[in-house]
């Protein structure tokens, strides 16, 4: 089975659900909330509205679509490979949709950002991307929603994807005020990816393999 | 104790939900290989519970489960591959058009592209299915989706195949052809165990059957042993067909109310 398949398959589940709409509203308002000087740079809150929108494929990756666990978990692979694929598209989404908060942002701002907001943002995006994804695998199995919507639960569950994102903005917090911190922000993010592919993503499959059954009618009791 | 003859063996299988409601009572079944086995029984019987306990998404809380001679939970791929299922869930994919689908399914099954194509085209035709990419599942009808669902799970010839209720929503044509598909795969030593309300066609189709109430299996036997086990059960009357039978069995009294106003 290819793996670049399954990759394109959970993408355009991924645009076929509707979650995507939720992009939507916080893209319109984003570039305005940017405008408030506070911020530092206006790519921070275009960064965590990014997120924000795009919580479910992070922190509830396994019901990205109705019956999604029941398929996967009849179809013959390892959720290993699924998780891979997951993951993998969820960062093809999230640079798609965080280019376009940049632009939205970057087109509204009274003064061009420089170069170096640029990298800033793009470090800071890629010190939390695969922390955030790690994270999202162990959240998606603990606590999951059969049902993605604008309810209360949803709403709780941004709140969460907020403190997560806080969680793992803290080591770019601590190494961007080093001098020349491009290096030592690069090596953070590459030992996260490292941890994130090959220890956090196995590790989240043997749970949902050893689980499977528990996590299945957790989340069929989770519907409506 | 299962035998070397059984595919399935459930063996006292206990399932109790939130609520304290038992959908499986000690539940004993046996499948043998190569049966065409009808599972019948009343809504809420314990048929449904029983084939998500084989497609490996419920446990059961007590008792043994086991299938292709291995004990359950199933989550070996390669012990999947062996099986295909058709369950009472919505359809999972239906942003795919069914060729893709199909083509897809079929890779992931061990299938090589080439031959999975070939026999997605095979399947499509055969159950009247729209090869056209611009068609997507889900603009498809009941019964359509239903037909893909079957396709997928057979496009494998797996060598076990669980299904709930297969034909539901099926038109009378296509219900044919998968019927006759059934019994291909039946004849080259597959084994099919399914879920139905229409004791008719179960009748005429199954080679086995159980009855599952108030989970657990009132009557297990083959289908040309039905009149003689069910009259060593109870007093069969006139009954003669397997709904009769059926009726007699699992109904009180076995006689149908009146509405009181017609």
């Amino acid at each position: 089975m290819s793996s670049r398949k399954l990759i394109g398959l959970e993408i355009r589940g991924a645009a076929s659900t509707g979650h995507l709409i939720r992009v939507l509203p916080l893209a319109v308002l984003t570039p305005f909330v940017s405008l408030w000087p506070q911020f530092g740079s206006p790519f921070i809150p275009a960064l965590v509205a990014a997120f924000l929108s795009l919580e479910p494929f992070y922190n509830n990756t396994l019901n990205t679509w109705p019956g999604q666990l029941t398929a996967y978990g009849l179809l013959p692979a390892d959720w290993i490979v699924y998780l891979r694929a997951k993951n993998c598209a969820t960062a093809l989404i999230t640079l798609g949709v965080v280019s376009l908060f940049m632009l939205l942002t970057a087109f509204m701002q009274p003064v061009a950002p420089n170069s170096g907001e640029a990298t800033a943002c793009a470090l800071y995006l890629l010190s939390i991307l695969f922390p955030l994804l790690a994270i999202g695998n162990v959240v998606s199995w603990q606590q999951p929603r059969a049902r993605i919507g604008w309810g209360l639960e949803d709403a709780a569950a941004g709140l969460v994807m907020l403190l997560i994102l806080g969680l793992v903005s803290l080591p770019y917090a601590l190494l961007s005020t080093l001098e020349q911190n491009e290096v030592p922000l690069l090596i953070y993010s590459g030992m996260a990816a490292v941890i994130w592919w090959h220890e956090a993503i196995p590790r989240a499959a043997k749970s949902i393999h050893e689980r499977f059954s528990t996590l299945w009618h957790k989340t069929q009791t989770s519907l409506p | 104790m299962a035998q070397d003859t059984d595919i399935i063996a459930l063996t006292e299988v206990v399932k109790t939900f939130e609520g304290g409601h038992r959908a499986l009572d000690h539940l004993t079944l046996r499948v043998p290989r190569g049966a065409i086995c009808g599972v019948v029984g009343l809504n809420g019987a314990g048929k449904s519970t029983t084939m998500r306990l084989l497609a490996g998404l419920e446990e059961a809380e007590s008792g043994e489960v086991e299938m292709l001679g291995a004990h359950a939970p199933f989550r070996d791929p390669g012990m999947k591959r062996r099986v295909g299922f058709v369950l009472d869930e919505p359809f999972y994919f239906d942003w795919l058009s069914a060729r893709e689908y199909l083509e897809w399914i079929g890779n992931m099954e061990g299938i090589g592209l080439e031959e999975s194509a070939r026999r997605t085209a095979e399947l499509l035709e055969i159950l009247d299915l729209p090869g056209d990419d611009a068609k997507l599942i889900h603009a498809f009808s009941t019964g359509m989706k239903k037909k893909v669902s079957i396709a997928a799970a057979i496009i494998h010839a797996p060598e076990l195949l669980i299904l709930d209720e297969p034909l539901e929503a099926v038109d009378a044509v296509a219900a044919r052809y998968i019927k006759d598909a059934l019994l291909s795969l039946s004849a080259k030593g597959a084994t099919i165990v399914l879920t139905s309300h229409v004791l008719d066609s179960v009748e005429k189709f199954c080679t086995h059957l159980c009855i599952i109430h108030r989970g657990r299996a009132l009557l297990e036997c083959r289908m040309d042993r039905l009149r003689q086990t069910v009259a060593g059960m109870i007093d069969t009357g006139s009954a003669e067909t397997l709904e009769e039978l059926f009726v007699k069995l699992v109904a009180e009294g076995g006689q149908s109310p009146r509405l009181s106003y017609v």
